[in-house]
């Protein structure tokens, strides 16, 4: 086996811990999550599990408004960066372009993170990002969302880059009470004392919603034209302290997109 | 090993491709679109680093994209430094502090981040007042040069025969391929093939002769700028300046936003306005160099508005010789030019600071401009690394919101960028059909006459052929010699057979450490030539441009 770049993916696929984010103004600094108004770089961890060394491969990253079922062409480009790496090697890649998150995402973005070499480990045809399957290619679509008194708001896209119309399921489910210990931890977020789980939800289609649609077993179904993208919120309250919730987009009963989120409250 | 003592101790520097020198201080400026990245890596530990390599991981601007480069550092010993260098388009680059990340990956694959800053900045012309302006974060800088100094015979024939190269080198980015095992060769690249100045009699290949084009032909972009020195990339075109030195300088810094109080920020908190000035000049002298604007001179406009455009002094010219040299030639020029508006606009403190010193703004008042004209007068020829002395004849004008501010003054300061001596030591003779590596040795010693090492130049090897061919050499001390011995190596092929000359030019670099204040700074520049190669004297005929030596190659036994 030659050249073979790869960035971990998470488990599930959206949650890769291969890539992180530095806020502030020093790239080499503390990882943390993205701060509104601050400027933050991207960091991946790449490998190359083949048996020959490469030189200058490149790493591509990108981020997106908290959402599922991007691609390359709706995501917007951050920067980009080179790594050498020798046979069964790995380094961590710094992508030097910072970009300020805005405030009206509080923060939350979604981070994809892609390495290849133009000959000799390209990418696979098309704009499709496949962080599920594809080894090149990773991505991060977690997002902490602090909360008091246990009701939280979130707003999210659904995208589909694809020509045509598509029907998706949208549905959220609950991490276990270890998941969610695991993820602070890995978030550098402190422990919650009462891990719990999603206690109600409901669905809107407004950006800052008071009430919601509550949809069966936590789960809705949306028509996305083609080449568009629509708007949700959730809505909805936790039990315990923390709450992992994980966002699935599903396409003819396979899962085509997520997003999670820790909820924790901070009061 | 220990990966940690890998550093690049002074900022990244820019080289330019037209003359493949270095430019003042390092800046990086957008007119050019192709520039070179530059770092001195160097070993501040206390063993010999072996079997490193180092790629540049990324760069802030994603506007700026560089060509890949992973490079071999085989032999550093302590205290040794070897120069890195990667090519790289700035045509989409923003102007601003541009940060860079490089990684060090040692024997043992353990790797080494180091970020730096860079200086970039972008000049765009503006035809109305036949001025350019120079972007940085802290304001712009609107500047020309209404009196200059003008060759007799600007030499300039109009026809060309592009030299076709010879000879292999690692190129750019490949630094380090054709090392000594001594002293460390460096990368070699080819320039453009300088034009024969006026007929070649060599028997060397020729090519359809191109003259000058004029400056409308520029005049559809925005900003010719850029079109008119990319156009010197392709070599076709005979450069041949118009100017060789600024003898009035007119210009005005405009801070963004405007300031309270009696000073105002540095340009990219760590530059004199005057290194804005040097960089500008190297522009318009390169560009004038390029394009037949007819009676207009490019960037001969006065911002000031103080003066009207009008005649300077002349000197020698260099075309009288018959130099088929001219890029390089006219790379010296430049440098010349550069000089000279360091020199003259000298001392501690820029006469812009100056300006500010003596003129306190009313309590509230914001300053919004500040204008400055300077007019030079030359007591001696102007060489490049020795102490000439230029005087300068000065004026400053604060605007601010409510009224003006002026100061007058003259002073004459020295060219400070001086080399005490330097030595080249090279075979005149080289076998090119036994492969035999040409290398060439250099020694440099500083105005104390202290030995200059490693990081402290920018040394390349200019090699002229007898078809103008020119090959450019970097010469690296990267302390295996341990006595400042900075080396180059060629291969000439056997097409490069004939007499070839050589010019071996240093430029200081940049050695300002982060812990400075500002101010501080702002009082080291580097980017400027100290060897002695060129010499504009006053008095016509021609200039003294002398190589350090001559190499005959053999192609074959005949």
């Amino acid at each position: 086996m030659g050249v073979s770049l790869e960035i971990p993916h998470g488990a599930p696929w959206w949650e890769s811990m291969a890539i992180w984010t530095v806020p502030g103004s020093d790239p080499v600094g503390p990882p943390g999550p993205p701060v509104a108004g601050q400027p933050v770089y991207v960091w991946a961890h790449v490998l190359n599990t083949g048996t020959t060394p490469v030189q200058d491969a490149v790493v591509q990253f990108y981020r997106t408004p908290p959402g599922v079922g991007f691609d390359r062409t709706t995501a917007t480009p951050i920067g980009s960066a080179r790594v050498s790496l020798g046979a069964a090697d790995a380094a961590d890649v710094l992508c030097l372009t910072a970009w300020v998150p805005a405030f009206t995402s509080d923060g939350h973005e979604c981070l994809i993170a892609e390495a290849f070499h133009p000959s000799l480990d390209p990418l696979p045809p098309g704009n499709e990002v496949r962080a599920d399957t594809d080894r090149h290619a990773a991505q991060r679509n977690l997002s902490v969302l602090g909360t008091t008194g246990a009701a939280f708001r979130f707003p999210f896209e659904v995208d589909n880059p694809l020509r045509i119309d598509r029907t998706f399921t949208i549905r959220v489910q609950s991490a276990s009470a270890e998941e969610v210990i695991a993820m602070a931890h890995q978030l550098g977020v402190p422990p919650p004392r009462h891990p719990g789980t999603l206690a109600e939800l409901a669905f809107s289609d407004q950006p800052c919603p008071q009430t919601g649609t509550a949809g069966e077993h936590h789960a809705i179904d949306i028509h996305v034209a083609g080449h568009t993208r629509v708007g949700r919120s959730l809505l909805g309250r936790i039990d315990g302290d923390a709450a992992l919730l994980r966002i699935e987009q599903v396409h003819a009963g396979c899962v085509v997109g997520g997003l999670s989120i820790l909820v924790v409250e901070t009061r | 090993m220990d990966m940690t003592t890998l550093q690049i101790p002074s900022r990244p520097f820019a080289s330019e491709q037209i003359t493949g020198l270095a430019l003042p201080d390092g800046i990086f400026e957008i007119a050019f679109g192709q520039l070179t990245i530059n770092a001195h890596l160097q070993n501040g530990g206390h063993a010999t680093v072996t079997g490193t390599s180092v790629y540049l991981e990324s760069v802030s601007d994603p506007g700026i994209v560089v060509v890949p480069a992973t490079q071999p550092i085989p032999h550093l010993p302590p205290g040794g430094a070897r120069l890195v260098r990667w090519r790289a388009d700035f045509t989409r680059a923003t102007p601003g502090k541009t940060r860079i990340s490089f990684v060090t990956v040692d024997a043992s694959g353990a790797r080494t981040r180091i970020v730096q800053e860079i200086f970039v900045t972008r000049t765009t012309f503006d035809a109305r007042t036949n001025t350019v302006a120079m972007q940085t974060p802290e304001g712009v800088l609107r500047a020309g040069f209404p009196v200059l100094v003008r060759p007799v015979d600007d030499g300039c024939c109009g026809t060309t025969v592009a030299g076709s190269g010879s000879g292999i080198g690692g190129g750019l980015g490949g630094g380090g391929g054709t090392g000594t095992g001594g002293g460390g060769g460096g990368a070699a690249g080819y320039g453009p093939g300088s034009g024969s100045s006026c007929g070649c009699g060599c028997g060397c290949p020729r090519s359809a002769a191109v003259t000058k084009p004029p400056l409308a032909a520029f005049r559809r972009d925005a900003n010719p700028l850029p079109g008119i020195l990319q156009a010197a990339l392709r070599g076709e075109i005979q450069l041949c300046p118009t100017w060789y030195l600024p003898q009035g300088i007119g210009w005005v810094w405009e801070p963004t936003p405007p300031y309270a109080g009696q000073y105002g920020e540095l340009p990219f908190q760590a530059l004199w306005w005057k290194v804005l000035l040097c960089v500008i000049a190297v522009v318009l002298v390169l560009a004038a160099s390029i394009v037949s604007s007819g009676a207009v001179t490019l960037g001969n406009g006065d911002p000031s508005e103080t003066v009207d455009v009008g005649a300077g002094q002349t000197c020698c010219g260099l075309a009288g010789g018959g130099t088929r040299s001219n890029y390089v030639a006219a790379g010296l020029v430049a440098a010349a030019a550069a000089c000279v508006t360091a020199t003259a606009l000298g001392g501690a403190r820029d006469p812009i600071r100056l300006g500010q010193a003596h003129t306190p703004p009313g309590p509230g008042k914001l300053t919004v401009a500040e204008r400055m004209y300077a007019e030079l007068s030359f007591r001696e020829p102007v060489v490049l690394g020795k102490p000439f002395a230029v005087a300068t004849r000065w004026a400053y004008t604060r605007t601010t919101t409510a009224s003006e501010h002026q100061y007058a003054t003259h002073d004459v300061h020295q060219n400070v960028h001086v080399l005490s001596r330097y030595e080249v030591a090279a075979p005149d003779l080289n076998h090119a059909f036994r492969e035999e590596p040409w290398i060439c040795r250099a020694r440099f010693w500083d105005a104390d006459g202290e030995p200059m090492t490693g990081p402290e130049l920018f040394v390349q090897c200019f090699l002229i052929g007898p078809c103008a061919q020119v090959i450019r050499v970097v010469l690296q001390d990267d302390g295996t010699a341990g006595d400042g011995t900075y080396t180059g190596l060629h291969r000439f092929t056997r097409e490069a057979e004939g007499l070839w000359k050589y010019l071996v030019i240093a430029q200081d670099v940049n050695n300002a450490q982060s812990d400075l204040t500002p101010e501080q700074a702002a009082q080291i520049i580097g980017g400027i030539v100290l060897t002695h190669q060129l010499t504009i004297s006053f008095d016509g005929g021609t200039c003294r441009l002398v190589p350090d030596g001559y190499v005959n190659v053999i192609g074959g036994l005949g």
